[in-house]
């Protein structure tokens, strides 16, 4: 008989990295003797069990790495998440996976791209963007065109990643756009939503690809604004976060007409999202 | 092993019907029984759920001795020995009325009547109460004035044939909710429904009349109503000249509250309580339903007979599908009033004043039985603090988190010699004990409870007491260290009780196989009494008792604006120990709020879910803020469900002169964004 | 295999039968008074052979009961997580066929895709035998409308129909041609008559029922061409208390909860659906169904609308235990039969 699918295996904490002031990252790798390498795509997601506290879903934060190990970002917002945040180095969580789908890759050769994320939405695109970047897969940065990244934050220190963005504005024929919310003293940015940044925008509307991920208000207007541009609806692709228990299509928490987010999503397109009414 | 056992739900006093689903041992669901007449197949929220609490990693399963502090695991051997060494100590040096005993509104009526028996005639106090006082101890003592019975006049059934159900501090729906079914159903088949309410409640939305009130301006509201009905000559005068006494005394008072004037106190349009009162007076069948938002004021029990002069005057009690409905909040509160669990009466409401009764006890126990009436629960906590009450027993209640003034309770406990509190969950109170007792929940035990409807109902037992014994079982292994040989067999005690209680005389466990019976049951042949006061009130003629309105004993004033009321919602269940515990039940409210109107809102600039600090003149606390035009300007509400923010903190502990009960409906406050 | 019979008095000496070759024999039982429920009688007996109504729960209360234990956390600190096997061999008799046509959906549901291994090992350890009705089991029930009765025309291993002197017997399944093969003398031809007989019933049963046009249903929700009033009037009705979604037997929706004590323990997964504003809600607070009205929308859309699209027919069977247990008075079926108007 088939595994359990509901069954998750055990993985050690490798490493922790407070990201923000109510943000962790988590470095995992699976364990046991199989040492089974989490073979999964950028936008697929896991879930990420703590006995005695549940499950909830959690996006891969990073590209698989070769040895196995692999990131989630983990705001404290609940339960759960207020007692993964007292984990430490070494600890063993239950993790099973990936699920859901991953975006268009083949789409994405040779077309323009731009990034747009809010607070720690910018997670699951991560591994997009590092997967753009990388030069791993037989891939490398000129199968990819222009690359603009529009992230906002609340204030300055909700930034998730902040020296790994540094690195990305050097990368060729890259521009990154940082604002927030809430500036403070450290802050000589720019500010406001991500949508004050759309008019920076060099890209080509009618051929770029746009991947979009952060609060559902924030989802909402950037595609209202976005196609204001003039960039296609087809084109418009976006992480959605549900309530969900099993990540398998199975208890029904992320159904929304007939589709489920975990199986058939995470990851719309704007055309898809407008079918199932999902408009934030 | 697959079995199912039918029982009866612990939660409110609706009494609903069900079977636990029992796997291996496991309870893994509740199936609702479709032939147990009070429910029919249907059941609330908290019914559905009510297996998941059951056991629990939490549940309390061996008994807990404190030493320096910190609690230590017991044998039953020696934490009975331990209790039992104790208690006579305490008596032996302070006498009898140096103890009280809490009974339980959650246990069955074999183990209130066997607790009433162990503070009267083994410890010999009549010091024993339950939380009745602190919810319908006003209904008691007001519907015994007026009718001489102090609970429902009429049955649930008669609810959907009535033409107009006048709902007035209760919110069946969330509170009652098979109750709030059969309203339902009565709105369907055509009924007229008029809701008094503070909050606009779910039934308003489909009330014909909606009548937003202040809180505690009850009397006020009732009175003008008799005032038009009268003036109107709309009252039921041959029923008012047959079957009542001192009309002319309710005229004289009324008279001076006119819908007009009363438009200030109450803050209701004089047109609705003009239509409310025609409405009310003019339909064929016409009831009135209530519940806490009625007793827990000062005016508490002045409030059920304005209530039960409002019934008279128009003719709407004493016959089918008419009468006074007050919804009981526990499942066996009317139980553990009935089984003498009151420091003034025994059984059936027989005074422990009267000799007769007394003797009878008295030969039947083998003891001599206090004459004086004891302590009631709110006394004890005073009598705790003055230093007179050096030891409590409380069973299956939660003070610290129920009573108002949780500061004042504090004290209380902290002034005591002993405390022994027996419970399922480590709540707050037992945190405070000397002594911890596991004691079991109701699918542990064989039993009844007797609902809202006076209907007396099988508990059937699932599984083995987790910690090896009943709560019947603890009080009788207790009694017999105190040298007193009680019966336990819940059965056996059913019989006692029926034995010495003329109003239960029929009453036994094969009686109630099939739906229950309906008390007074007066012989092992009567069928019960679905309606009572049928032709003639219980006391002879109904009284009217002539009230005055009276401001709650706290007004809003500069310093604390507001009003704040407290109520319960439909996800949990007074102090949540079992329902918060429910991991559904718990997702859908996980904390305090507070309901604040918009207008209110906005000139304090607090937004919805914002944290906020509600500050009275016994403590603050700071929760979220739900800004809902459902509640009237002015007025602010909190449930009190939640023990780790608890709103009893803020509720003020004044008491109605008559049955004690607490003023939790209506204190001043003060609200502040921060 | 074609029709057979089998006699009253050889319909015992076939249960006891069966019943020696499982472990639980699941067949509604009179409980309180006219209660009748799913029970397991194979050691305590008491089965009805035949019975008006339908049991108050569906055969999903075995298959994904209210609460079960979906594996067993053997140690948290090592991440030890170990499934926890249900091999009972489950025979099911007397299942009307509303219920019949509700376990296909359920296995469609449950093998597809991500195989649910706890459904599909206590579904494929099971065998159904059916009961056809010869009366409406409650007043409000609308199986005929919902084309799930009174006859189920697949998806049992055996379909008894009952007539006077015993039953026909319709062989769905291996698994149902297997029992017959085992008790070879129970079984007879059924003569002529016998099956006139059963057809009479079923005309009389099936007078005056109209089947519902499910396509165009769906197609009304899909367009939203449903009265605004209507949703309104169900989201003042439904005081959240989770009956429809416990007692449906197409419900398929759960939660999972941790129950652990020390270092162990077992994660449950329990019944979960529709009608909790929290079964949406995400941890931040925010959820995508903020109206409660849209929470029964939901559940109705997902029944009538979503599941046509998916499976081509919808996934109310029209047992109406929704209906029957509902304190707000809410019917799909007058919500049916207002649409389809």
């Amino acid at each position: 008989m088939k595994l359990n699918e509901y069954l998750p295996v055990p993985a050690a904490i490798k490493d922790i990295v407070d990201e923000t002031p109510d943000t962790k990252t988590f470095i995992l790798q699976i364990k046991g003797r199989s040492n089974r390498v989490f073979k999964y795509k950028p936008g697929q997601f896991l879930m990420i069990s703590l006995p005695g506290y549940g499950e909830a879903p959690f996006t891969f934060a990073s590209s698989p790495s070769k040895d196995g190990k692999f990131q989630i970002s983990v705001r404290r917002v609940g339960f759960l998440t207020n007692a993964m945040h007292k984990l430490k180095e070494k600890d063993i969580i239950g993790v099973r996976g990936p699920y859901g789908n991953t975006f268009p890759l083949d789409k994405m050769e040779k077309k323009d791209l731009l990034f747009i994320a809010g607070g720690c939405g910018i997670a699951p695109l991560r591994p997009l963007i590092q997967h753009v970047f990388s030069t791993r897969g037989g891939k490398n940065r000129k199968d990819y065109g222009k690359v603009e990244i529009i992230y906002g934050c609340r204030m300055p220190k909700d930034r998730f990643y902040k020296k790994e963005i540094k690195e990305w504005m050097d990368e060729p024929d890259t521009k990154v756009y940082l604002t927030v919310d809430e500036p403070d003293q450290t802050w000589d940015g720019a500010c406001g939503v991500v949508c004050v940044m759309f008019p920076r925008i060099k890209l080509n509307p009618k051929t770029s690809m746009v991947f979009l991920c952060g609060p559902s208000v924030m989802i909402k207007s950037a595609i209202r604004d976005i196609l204001k541009l003039g960039f296609r609806e087809q084109n418009i692709y976006a992480s959605l976060e549900r309530y969900m228990k099993c990540g398998i299509g199975k208890c029904g928490h992320c159904y929304i007409k007939g589709k489920y987010v975990c199986t058939d999503g995470p990851n719309f397109s704007y055309t898809q999202m407008k079918k199932l009414g999902i408009t934030s | 092993m697959i079995k199912k056992v039918l029982t009866t739900c612990p939660y409110c006093g609706v009494g609903c019907g069900f079977y636990l689903d029992v796997r291996d041992g496991q309870i893994i669901g509740v199936i609702p029984s479709r032939a147990n007449s009070v429910s029919k197949g249907y059941l609330c929220v908290k019914g559905w759920h009510a297996h998941e609490p059951i056991q629990h990693p939490d549940r309390l399963k061996k008994p807990l001795i404190k030493k320096n502090g910190t609690f230590k695991e017991a044998s039953w051997e020696n934490a009975l020995d331990y209790v039992a060494d104790r208690l006579k100590s305490i008596k032996e040096r302070y006498g009898p009325d140096s103890l009280a005993v809490c009974a339980s509104a959650r246990c069955t009526n074999e183990e209130n009547f066997l607790m009433m028996k162990f503070a009267r005639a083994v410890l010999g106090t009549n010091n024993v109460d339950h939380c009745a006082r602190t919810c319908h101890s006003a209904t008691v003592a007001g519907l015994n004035q007026s009718f001489g019975s102090g609970a429902s006049t009429n049955s649930y059934d008669e609810l959907i044939h009535m033409d107009c159900i006048f709902i007035i501090g209760s919110n069946p729906t969330e509170a009652h909710p098979i109750v709030g079914w059969r309203v339902r159903t009565a709105i369907d088949n055509g009924a007229k429904i008029i809701v008094c309410d503070p909050r606009r409640i779910l039934l308003a939305e489909n009330a014909s009349i909606y009548i937003q009130q202040y809180p505690g301006t009850d009397i006020a509201l009732i009175n003008a109503m008799i005032n038009y009905i009268i003036r109107e000559d709309i009252h039921d005068k041959d029923f008012i000249k047959n079957r009542t006494e001192s009309f002319d005394a309710l005229k004289e008072i009324v008279k001076d509250y006119t819908p007009e004037s009363v438009k200030d106190i109450t803050g209701v349009e004089p047109s609705l309580i003009k239509k409310a009162a025609r409405l009310y007076a003019m339909s064929k069948r016409s009831c009135i339903m209530y519940s806490l938002g009625m007793t827990e004021h000062i005016v508490g029990t002045d409030n059920v007979m304005a209530m039960a002069n409002l019934a008279m005057v128009t003719g709407h009690v004493g016959r089918e599908f008419s009468g006074i409905y007050p919804m009981r909040g526990q499942n066996n509160v009317q139980g553990a009033c009935d089984m003498g669990a009151l420091p003034n009466v025994y059984s059936g409401y027989q005074p422990v004043t009267d000799e007769e009764a007394r003797k009878k006890f008295e030969r039947a126990w083998g003891v001599n039985l206090p004459a004086k009436g004891g302590l009631t629960l709110t006394d004890m906590m005073f009598k705790a603090i003055e230093g007179s009450l050096k030891c409590f027993y409380i069973i299956g209640e939660d003070q610290l988190r129920t009573d108002p003034d949780t500061h004042m309770i504090e004290r209380a406990l902290a002034s005591l010699e002993f405390l022994v509190v027996q419970e399922i969950f480590l709540s707050e109170t037992a945190k405070k004990a000397d002594v911890v007792l596991p004691g079991a929940s109701f699918a542990e035990k064989e039993g009844t409870f007797t609902c809202a409807e006076r209907r007396f109902q099988r508990v059937r037992r699932a599984i083995e007491p987790l910690s090896g014994k009943t709560d019947g079982n603890i009080i009788s292994e207790l009694s017999r260290r105190l040298g007193y040989q009680m019966e336990q067999d819940p059965k056996k005690v059913c019989d006692e009780m029926a034995g010495l209680t003329p109003m239960y005389a029929g009453v036994s466990f094969e009686r109630l196989e099939e739906n229950g019976l309906q008390w007074p049951v007066l012989t092992k042949g009567h069928p019960g009494t679905p309606v009572v006061h049928l032709g003639k009130f219980k006391r002879g003629l109904g009284k009217f008792v002539p009230i005055k309105h009276k401001p709650p004993a706290e007004v809003p004033d500069k310093e604390y604006p507001f009003i704040l009321s407290t109520g319960r919602i439909l996800f949990h269940y007074n102090t949540g120990t079992m329902t918060r515990r429910v991991a559904n039940l718990s997702r859908e409210y996980p904390h305090n709020f507070v309901q604040i109107n918009p207008i209110d809102a906005g000139n304090l600039n607090i937004k919805n879910r914002q944290k906020v600090r509600v500050k009275t003149r016994r403590g603050e606390l700071v929760i979220s803020a739900e800004v809902t035009d459902k509640i009237k300007k002015g007025v602010l509400w909190m449930p009190f469900h939640f023990s780790d923010e608890p709103t009893n903190v803020l509720t003020n502990s004044a008491f109605d002169p008559v049955c004690r009960i607490g003023e939790y409906k209506a204190c001043a406050a003060h609200i502040e964004k921060i | 295999m074609g029709r057979l019979f089998i006699a009253k008095e050889d319909i015992q000496t076939l249960i006891e039968r069966l019943k020696e070759g499982c472990d639980e024999f699941i067949a509604p039982k009179k409980e309180h008074l006219s209660d009748v429920i799913f029970a397991d009688t194979k050691e305590a007996g008491g089965e009805l052979i035949d019975y008006e109504g339908n049991s108050v729960i569906s055969p999903r209360a075995f298959l994904l009961p209210q609460t079960e234990a979906l594996f067993e956390i053997k140690s948290i600190k090592d991440g030890k997580f170990f499934p926890i096997p249900d091999k009972k061999k489950r025979i099911f008799y007397g299942v009307r066929p509303c219920d019949i046509k509700a376990l296909i959906l359920m296995r469609s549901f449950f093998l597809d895709e991500f195989v649910d291994i706890p459904y599909k090992q206590k579904l494929e350890n099971s065998t159904f035998i059916a009961l056809s009705c010869n009366r409406l089991c409650s007043e409000e029930a609308f199986c005929c409308e919902m084309d799930a009765g009174p006859v189920a025309k697949e998806g049992y291993d055996l379909q008894l129909t009952a007539i006077g002197k015993g039953y026909l017997v319709d062989v769905g399944s291996e698994k149902g041609s297997r029992i017959i093969r085992n008790n070879k003398k129970l079984f007879a031809k059924p003569e002529p008559r016998d099956e006139k007989e059963a057809l009479e019933t079923l005309k009389c049963l099936a007078k005056g029922c109209k089947r519902i046009d499910f396509k165009k249903l769906a197609g009304m929700m899909n367009e939203d061409k449903i009265k605004p009033s209507v949703w309104d009037d169900i989201g003042l009705r439904c005081v959240v208390c989770s009956g429809c979604i416990t007692l449906c037997p197409t419900c398929s929706c759960f939660s999972i909860a941790d129950r652990v004590s020390g270092d162990s323990g077992i994660r449950l997964r329990y019944c979960d659906g529709c009608p909790y504003s929290g079964f949406t809600r995400m941890a931040g607070g925010s959820t995508p169904f903020p109206l409660h009205k849209d929470h029964i929308r939901r559940f109705f859309e997902h029944k009538l609308n979503y599941d046509v699209g998916r499976y081509g027919i919808p996934s109310c069977v029209g047992c109406a235990r929704c209906i029957n247990t509902c304190p707000g008075n809410i019917s799909i079926r007058k919500f049916i039969e207002e649409v389809a108007k």
